[in-house]
């Protein structure tokens, strides 16, 4: 059993040295303060359990025996002022509390050194008494940052606070170990020793897995947030309403997704888009590292630490993600740059979205706000137009000669015309700016449609007879009327437009399961299937050999259905190239 | 037209704009020497910036018996309103420098000189302000003739609700 306990003991032992070397040499690879405490303490660990192996192995003469045992103790003290200098450089402590902590520390070394050097360390109360007081500080230099540790863990992304939790676990199971050392005192049997040799064994992967978990273990961490992250992708490229709000979601997880402690977004022209976690300094230290037009590149900063620094390719010149390591993030490897490098990519796609539809929102504004002015610039002149050619209708300019009262007749049905389409453009930029308002009324649909009907039947020839087919009962509707008639005259005035040939124009109330409608046949040229599509967009008018020399802004259908719609209904139509078409306008009846 | 002296006179203001000075002499002859039978012509103060239109609408109620005083701006209105030199203001929005608003703002509750605002911008919030200030009526002038305000002006005279 006797041998049993010195093979476990001595691999133990071995681990930890190993442990401490490994640390070492991470630390002289990154240069890092606080992973040079880290390392300095798992070094003295290691130093603690050499040390611990040769006193116990080799017999060596009394004073060089002594001047271990003084070291064994300076070793042990470290591997907990360490740990607590490592909390300090990550949550700092009070200065007192640091100046105190490092006293005791400093008397509890030195206080043991003077009472092995004299006579009473042959008292074994004595040295009990100064193991026990030893151990007891060591704990609590120890303790209070595994559970400082433990409980910052919380706030952290997933990589971070697995690799806390590992050093605050590693930590309190060696205290514990030595706590139980200590009270169990020398009732031990090999069986205890084995296991605690065991446990204390099974905690040297954990340490290194907070130092430097390996690829495999760090992208399994990550993997449980995956699904978050995809969701946070998407969010990124389609909902996402400007590229400010963007940039902010995309830092977010990007030190999430490579498990850092700040994260910095800068757009072509070297603007700061978002950053978190991160000082002017730090900000300023990066941005001068700006990397290429692509790729990914790690850094290192003036303070030790290490950044991954992503190109964005933005359309406008490249752009930067930047993720920074922190205390608990020091390892970034391949693995974490390729993720980068990815991410970004999606970054650059919703950046570039955002921007495009910026863009296009501030183009939409820009022409609403021209259709806007434009068509109020137009009613100054037609206001002077219009006014002057009533006023010779009314003979209030004098008398005209025949001539004249034609063309008069002419100039009265232009400047009406134009005057409908700057009323139309000023209808379509009120719709688009949302300043549309609807003032519904109950009405009977047959009494607007009739209206309507008598409206434009004076403009039209008798080439285009309208005939109306309705029902005998009311159809109730809840409407604006102006807005209705709008449409109605438009239906039926482009249904006359568009049959140049002449035809019966069929204007025909249905009402039924709760909706109305009214539908407009002409027998006109048609509308080819394949146009049909572009029929209600703004602007969309067709034009055809047919059509092109007819006047119109293409704004009637499209105002129309806007219209329609906003009553809760709609239009539809239905066409036969060369036969005619049918314009349907729905709409819902009031329920009394 | 930029002067208000000059505008004053409505023959005067023809001529600065080159046009024939009314379009029924006679007409306006009679309306601006009643000096024997029936009260005086109704005095309309037209506030409006663009001679194109101020011509008009001068043209049309001057035949019709009108006096018309044309002035260019909102401070000249603001002053002739509270001299009492109108028994009818038709008011434009979008004037130099301050707007038709400010000056129904001026001459809120001063004295009962209706007010009727003739604008080409006729947006349902502006439509709204300008009730909200006490105008009388609100009216987008390519949508009527210089005719329609002539006969609507009685309308405007005795309707005292705003």
């Amino acid at each position: 059993m006797s041998s049993a306990v010195g093979f476990v003991t001595a691999l133990t032992a071995a681990a930890f040295v190993a442990l401490g070397i490994a640390a070492g040499i991470d630390w002289l690879r990154h240069r890092e303060r606080r992973r040079g405490l880290l390392a300095l303490s798992l070094l003295s660990l290691a130093g603690v359990a050499a040390l611990g192996r040769v006193t116990m192995l080799v017999s060596l003469p009394k004073p060089v025996a002594a001047v271990l045992t003084d070291v064994d103790i300076l070793l042990f003290m470290a591997t907990a002022y360490f740990v607590l200098l490592f909390r300090d450089s990550f949550i700092p402590l009070d200065r007192r509390v640091l100046r105190i902590a490092t006293l005791v520390t400093a008397a509890v070394v030195i206080g043991f050194a003077v009472v092995f050097a004299t006579p009473l360390a042959a008292s074994r109360s004595v040295t009990g008494i100064a193991g026990f007081v030893l151990v007891l500080v060591w704990a609590g230099l120890m303790g209070e940052p595994l559970v400082t540790f433990w409980r910052a863990s919380h706030a952290l992304p997933r990589v971070q606070r697995q690799r806390m939790r590992a050093l605050s676990t590693a930590l309190a199971v060696l205290v514990l170990i030595l706590l139980v050392s200590l009270f169990a005192g020398s009732a031990r049997n090999p069986a205890v020793d084995v296991t605690i040799q065991l446990v204390a064994l099974a905690m040297v992967p954990v340490f290194w897995v907070s130092i430097a978990p390996p690829t495999w273990l760090r992208r399994q961490w990550r993997g449980q947030e995956d699904d978050q992250l995809r969701r946070a992708v998407t969010d990124l490229l389609n909902f996402s309403p400007g590229r400010n709000a963007l940039a902010e979601k995309a830092i977010t997880w990007a030190a999430r997704g490579v498990g850092g402690s700040g994260a910095l977004l800068i757009d072509s022209d070297g603007i700061v888009l978002a950053s978190t976690g991160l000082d002017a300094a730090t900000i300023e230290a990066i941005t001068a590292a700006h990397p290429g037009a692509r790729g990914e590149q790690m850094l290192t900063l003036p303070d030790g630490r290490t950044a991954i620094v992503a190109a964005l390719p933005l359309d406008a010149g490249p752009g930067l993600l930047a993720v920074l390591g922190g205390p608990f993030t020091p390892v970034f490897g391949s693995e974490e740059m390729t993720w980068l490098g990815a991410y970004g990519g999606s970054v650059t796609a919703g950046l570039e979205r955002a921007r495009v539809t910026e863009r296009l929102a501030a183009m939409e504004r820009t022409k609403t706000q021209f259709l806007n002015l434009a068509s109020h610039e137009l009613r100054g002149p037609l206001t002077v137009i219009r006014g002057y050619v009533s006023m010779l209708e009314h003979g209030a300019l004098g008398p005209l000669n025949e001539d004249g009262k034609r063309a008069l007749q002419i100039m009265s049905a232009k400047a009406t015309e134009m005057n409908g389409l700057v009323e139309q453009m000023l209808e379509a930029a009120r719709l688009e700016e949302g300043r549309l308002e609807l003032h519904l009324a109950p009405y009977d649909l047959r009494d607007v449609v009739r209206t309507s009907v008598d409206l434009v039947r004076p403009l039209v020839d008798q080439e285009h007879p309208i005939t109306i087919d309705m029902p005998d009962r009311p159809v109730k509707v809840e409407v604006d009327m102006e807005r209705i008639q709008t449409i109605l005259t438009n239906l039926v005035d482009n249904a006359v437009k568009y049959s140049p040939e002449g035809g019966n124009v069929l204007v025909e109330v249905v009402n039924g399961g709760g909706a109305a409608a009214v539908s407009v046949r002409d027998q006109g040229v048609g509308i080819d299937a394949a146009d049909l599509p572009r029929l209600f967009t703004r602007f969309g008018r067709v034009a055809t050999a047919a059509t092109s020399h007819l006047p119109g802004t293409g704004l009637g259908l499209y105002l129309s259905r806007e219209l329609a719609r906003l009553h809760g209904g709609d239009i539809t139509v239905e066409s036969n190239p060369g036969h005619g078409s049918t314009f349907t306008l729905r709409l819902p009846t009031a329920s009394s | 037209m930029r002067s208000t002296a000059e505008v004053r006179n409505p023959p005067q203001l023809a001529w600065l704009l080159g046009l024939p000075v009314v379009a029924s002499p006679h007409r306006a002859f009679a309306a601006e020497h009643r000096f024997d039978a029936g009260p005086p012509p109704t005095r309309i103060l037209l506030v409006e910036d663009d001679p194109a239109i101020a011509q008009m609408y001068q043209m049309q109620l001057v035949g019709d018996g009108y006096k018309v005083e044309i002035v260019g701006d909102a401070a000249a209105a603001i002053s002739r309103i509270r001299e009492g030199a109108a028994d009818l203001v038709l008011l434009d929005i979008l004037l130099p420098g301050a707007d038709g608003f400010s000056v129904l703002e001026s001459v809120l509750g001063q004295g009962r000189t209706p007010v009727v605002i003739l604008s080409n911008y006729g947006e349902p919030a502006m439509v709204k302000r300008g009730q909200e200030l006490g105008a009388r009526d609100y009216v987008v002038k390519s949508r009527v003739t210089p005719r329609e305000i002539s006969v609507a002006i009685p309308g405007w005279l005795t309707d005292r609700s705003p």
